[in-house]
């Protein structure tokens, strides 16, 4: 037997890790490797991502919380400590600071004496799907594909094993794509970005090649898994010709559809979730048993990750599984086992259908870039993920322990007195902070002065924006100047939010009438609320806030919309509003409630301050209401502070959330008063 | 909470200072359609279009005449929103305070509504010069809500410069002239508007007609032609008459071009010359026909007020719509005020 031999070789392994600080986060990459990891897959916290210092206003309550702080070239030193760069394989989830993150990535190979040229590895540097889904972008849409262009200029000369972009439709699928809208957004998103590198010039048409070799894909994979599987095939199919056709490529090497995967995390439930961990390995055989359309690395969430956030042992099992799948079965010794099956080519031949006229629409309107701008994909995703929400709540999709099967034996795992979750130390904040302001002190400043002159020069201009921001990592310029330097030269953007009607209008009314008559409990909901406007004198109206730098607004998009359905009068903001903002809106606005969103684990800073800004306002007497991933002693806090009510994502009945929303209001002095 | 006090002369000070408070208390109460709140709020709307009692502060603005209202309307999606922030921070520059009322669709199905401007304005939050209040159309469907007429009152004794956006579809862009001393009709390149507005007559409503999202290039050009073109059509069939004042304000030489605008508001570009020019015409309007043409707006307004309240039986128990109207301009011109005269022509008895 030549077991060995006849084997293929299993993708690369990671686990999405990060927290605290970089010394922190290093140690765990050290154990996760002596695991049997075979590549690091970096979080970092969301001031890094947003282009903020720790010790900025915007950063309050976010530093190393969902992922590991990197401010300047010591943190990111730090975290590789005693890690020999060129042996690693780095993917790093970066997007609007991409540019910068590599370079201080390259700034660190180059202080280490290694050659930046045999560096391997991925930044993430989608900015589109930011708009759609994560919401961490800076500048404009067209302001960062300029940026993620420079990236993919520089990294096609001078790292060429690098991957430069990972076209991410994962996050899609979090916002509630279908899979053939994942397909298609994630194709037209490409296409803005292959474009966009070709009207530059630098590239060699004969060298275009090699570009679009370069352009990976980061996918995602949810639990009706044959579908997922299928899907992927679609991707392979639908990539070949898209660069043969569109760009010319004859290279077979080089129109390969390469990916990375994360399985679905908008799909694990807070109700019984060691059942997550099933869910899982079913989301993972969907990417690894087409061999001809199989991921070259796979990162697999914690089955707690609906509870907070995962600690090492938790993402060890997730490992596990992958090893198992890969060491254990027998998986890896056969060929494709679907060629053929007419079944297989039968899905997968209508996914790419509707995938590609979904392409052709977007085409329409002038690419993924007018299409972002002009808010139609954001409201098509809103809309999947409405319809999506609407099919659990109604169990028409079954639901495991959630809406079918719900009465369980208690769980050992996590029936402690702790929650089974890594809660990050509060101090690591004022540590980050103080560890900065000591990095500042020991720099150049005139060399720094002049390096951060230089990038806003170069942003100016149409030089490639590496060179500049490599030079300022090895001057010791932090992340916060970094994004100083895009804010001042390209602006801040807001993002359409996807709530206000497809832009492109034909017919008059922006309300179409309704086709089907209302449930019975929606109804009941809205004759109450009626009353409730009757007694009021005018219509109950909530403000919907997403109070710091957390960008996942796909549940506060489904929270406004449902309140709009019941009859509420809903003001939503948009992302990344101060708690200032916030109280301030809600007495210009006149609004009868407050209801926050919160996914980071921010959330016992920042309600606090809402609750204190608004009292500053005279606004003690509004009810909030925050919702989020909120632990369980975390919620006793809050309700301890003032907050009205407290939602998690056990609370998937929207209908149940709108009815306690409107007894609070009945029940509430502001009406019980009249 | 959204009961007026008793003493509305006190809120109506408050709000004349600018207390933002008491305005975005005011505007909730303007919204209340309790009938027991019905007195209140015109005592309040009448407190406001009086000369305050006491010395006038230098912080204080009178509600008329020198406050100024400018409509916005246009479809949905060719930017009005971004356009009014754009208007609002140029305003804020040359150091006029601005009040904004922007208007979305209720769903007829909930009566519920999604108010999404504030998202799309990204205003400075800190900045006290400026207000901005998101509003429903409410049962109003089609219209300006009743509760508009009252809340454009209410910032108009508070701030230079009010803004009504409304949602751009129904008769919302003709009802809007009623409220405001001018009124800007946006479109988009390219999406065949202006063949729909001459035939909708919606050619008659604007002051200045602006092609918004100029960066497209060859497709505006196109756009501000057409509807050079439709408005020289419009005015040789005697709809719209070029108003004299208007000849320094354009960025054209021929006397139908005169209204035509082309605008980007993502790229803050060409907005200045617009508002500089609205607030010059408004400025320079002759007294005799600045007065006229508000007692001809708060005429309609009053008009539009009363028929949304009470329908066309009311009308008719009035004895008719000329009858209505022509009582209605002869208070006006002994010095009735609106609200006044509004509380009376809704005096009980009379429609008993």
């Amino acid at each position: 037997m030549s077991k060995a031999i006849d084997r293929d070789p299993p993708w690369i392994m990671r686990t999405y890790a990060g927290h605290s600080t970089a010394q922190a986060s290093n140690a765990l990459f050290r154990n996760n490797l002596s695991r049997g990891q075979t590549g690091l897959s970096v979080a970092f916290d969301l001031p890094t991502q947003t282009g903020y210092d720790a010790d900025h206003p915007m950063a309050t309550g976010e530093v190393g919380k969902v992922g590991v702080p990197i401010g300047h070239l010591g943190d990111m030193d730090a975290l590789f400590k005693d890690i020999p760069l060129e042996q690693m394989n780095t993917s790093m989830t970066i997007n609007a600071t991409a540019p910068w993150l590599l370079s201080l990535y390259v700034a660190l190979a180059q202080q280490r004496n290694v050659d930046p040229s045999v560096l391997r590895g991925t930044t993430q540097n989608d900015v589109i799907k930011e708009f759609l889904s994560r919401g961490t972008y800076v500048a404009s849409p067209a302001h960062s594909l300029r940026l993620t262009t420079d990236v993919v200029n520089y990294t096609v000369r001078h790292i060429p094993k690098w991957n430069p972009v990972n076209i991410c439709s994962y996050h899609l699928q979090e916002a509630g794509a279908t899979p053939a809208q994942e397909l298609a957004y994630a194709l037209v998103t490409a296409m803005a970005l292959l474009d966009s590198v070709k009207a530059t010039g630098h590239i060699d048409t004969a060298d275009f090649g090699r570009v679009v070799g370069r352009i990976s894909f980061f996918v995602n994979a949810g639990i009706r898994f044959v579908e997922e599987l299928c899907k992927m095939r679609a991707f392979v199919a639908l990539w070949d010709r898209l660069t043969l056709e569109r760009y010319g490529v004859t290279e077979a090497k080089y129109r390969r559809f390469r990916y990375g995967v994360q399985v679905n995390s908008l799909g694990l439930t807070e109700q019984q979730p060691e059942n997550n961990i099933i869910r899982i390995v079913m989301e993972m055989l969907a990417v690894t048993l087409s061999k001809d359309a199989r991921a070259r690395a796979v990162q697999l969430p914690a089955w707690n990750e609906a509870l907070g956030l995962p600690r090492p042992w938790d993402q060890q099992w997730s490992l596990r599984t992958q090893q198992i799948l890969a060491h254990e079965t027998d998986l890896l010794e056969y060929g494709d086992l679907f060629n053929g099956s007419p079944v297989v080519e039968h899905k997968v031949q209508e996914l790419m259908d509707t995938a590609w006229s979904e392409v052709q629409e977007v085409l329409k309107q002038g690419g993924a870039v007018a299409a972002v701008e002009n808010g139609y994909i954001k409201h098509q995703l809103v809309q999947s993920n409405a319809r999506r929400l609407r099919a659990i709540e109604q169990g028409v999709q079954t639901v495991v322990g959630v809406n079918r099967f719900t009465g369980g034996e208690a769980s050992p795992l996590v029936s402690g007195d702790q929650d089974a979750i890594l809660v990050v130390d509060p101090a690591v904040e004022e540590q980050q902070k103080a560890a900065l302001s000591q990095w500042r002190s020991q720099r150049n400043e005139t060399e720094v002065a002049r390096c951060i002159q230089q990038l806003r020069d170069t942003l100016d201009s149409q030089e490639n924006i590496m060179p500049a921001s490599i030079e300022a990592a090895r001057a010791g310029v932090t992340t916060g100047e970094w994004g100083q330097a895009l804010r001042q030269c390209y602006g801040e953007y807001r993002a359409p939010t996807g709530l206000a009607g497809a832009p492109k209008m034909t017919t008059p009314n922006p309300v179409a009438p309704n086709t089907t008559a209302p449930t019975e409990a929606l109804q009941s909901l809205r004759e109450r609320m009626d009353r409730l406007a009757d007694r009021l004198g005018r219509r109950p109206k909530i403000l919907v806030g997403k109070p710091g730098l957390d960008g996942h607004s796909n549940g506060a998009e489904q929270i406004a919309i449902k309140a709009r359905d019941v009859g509420f009068d809903v003001v939503y903001e948009g992302i990344r509003v101060t708690p200032t903002q916030l109280a301030r809106s809600a007495s210009d606005e006149g609004v009868h409630l407050v209801g926050l969103s919160i996914l980071s684990g921010s959330h016992p800073i920042l309600v606090p301050e809402v609750l204190r800004a608004m009292k500053a306002h005279n606004l003690a007497h509004v009810p909030v209401v925050v919702g989020g991933i909120i632990p369980t002693q975390d919620a006793d806090l809050l309700r301890s502070q003032g907050v009205a009510r407290v939602y998690t994502p056990k609370d998937f009945q929207l209908n149940h959330i709108m009815e306690d929303l409107i007894s609070l209001l009945e029940q509430d002095p502001q009406v019980t008063k009249e | 909470m959204t009961a007026i006090p008793t003493d509305t002369t006190a809120l109506a000070v408050q709000i004349q200072q600018r207390d933002r408070r008491a305005v975005a208390r005011a505007i909730s109460a303007m919204e209340d359609k309790r009938d027991t709140q019905r007195t209140a709020q015109l005592d309040l709307l009448d407190a406001l279009t009086q000369p305050p009692p006491t010395q006038k502060p230098a912080t204080q603005k009178l509600a008329t005449p020198d406050s100024i209202c400018i409509g916005i309307t246009g479809p949905p999606g060719v930017g009005k929103s971004t356009w009014v922030a754009a208007m609002a921070r140029h305003l804020r520059r040359g150091g006029r305070t601005v009040g904004i009322v922007a208007v979305d669709p209720s769903s007829p199905r909930s009566g519920g509504a999604l108010l999404g401007d504030r998202a799309r304005m990204d205003l400075d939050p800190d900045d006290d010069g400026l207000f901005m209040r998101s509003v429903a159309t409410g049962g109003d469907l089609g219209g300006i809500a009743s509760s508009v007429y009252g809340m454009v009152t209410v910032l108009r004794a508070a701030f230079d410069v009010v803004i009504v956006e409304t949602t751009g579809v129904g008769q919302t862009e003709v009802e809007v002239t009623h409220l405001a001393d001018q009124t800007l009709l946006i479109i988009q390149p390219g999406s065949g508007d202006t063949l729909q507005f001459i035939k909708a007559g919606i050619m008659e409503v604007p002051d200045q007609l602006i092609v918004n999202k100029s960066d497209m290039g060859a497709v505006a050009v196109q756009a501000a032609q057409d509807l050079r073109m439709a408005l020289h059509v419009e005015q040789q069939a005697g709809v719209k008459e070029p108003s004299s004042n208007s000849s320094n304000s354009s960025n054209s030489s021929n006397s139908s071009e005169l209204y035509v605008w082309t605008t980007s508001a993502t790229h803050n570009d060409g907005i200045g010359p617009v508002v500089d020019a609205v607030l010059h015409q408004v400025a320079t309007l002759p007294e005799a026909m600045r007065t006229a043409q508000r007692r001809q707006r708060q005429a309609v307004a009053v008009m539009n007020l009363f028929k949304k309240e009470w329908g066309q039986r009311g009308v008719r128990h009035m004895g008719g719509h000329s009858v209505l109207m022509e009582r209605i301009h002869s208070e006006l011109q002994r010095g009735t005020t609106p609200w006044r005269l509004l509380q009376q022509l809704e005096r009980p008895d009379v429609h008993r």
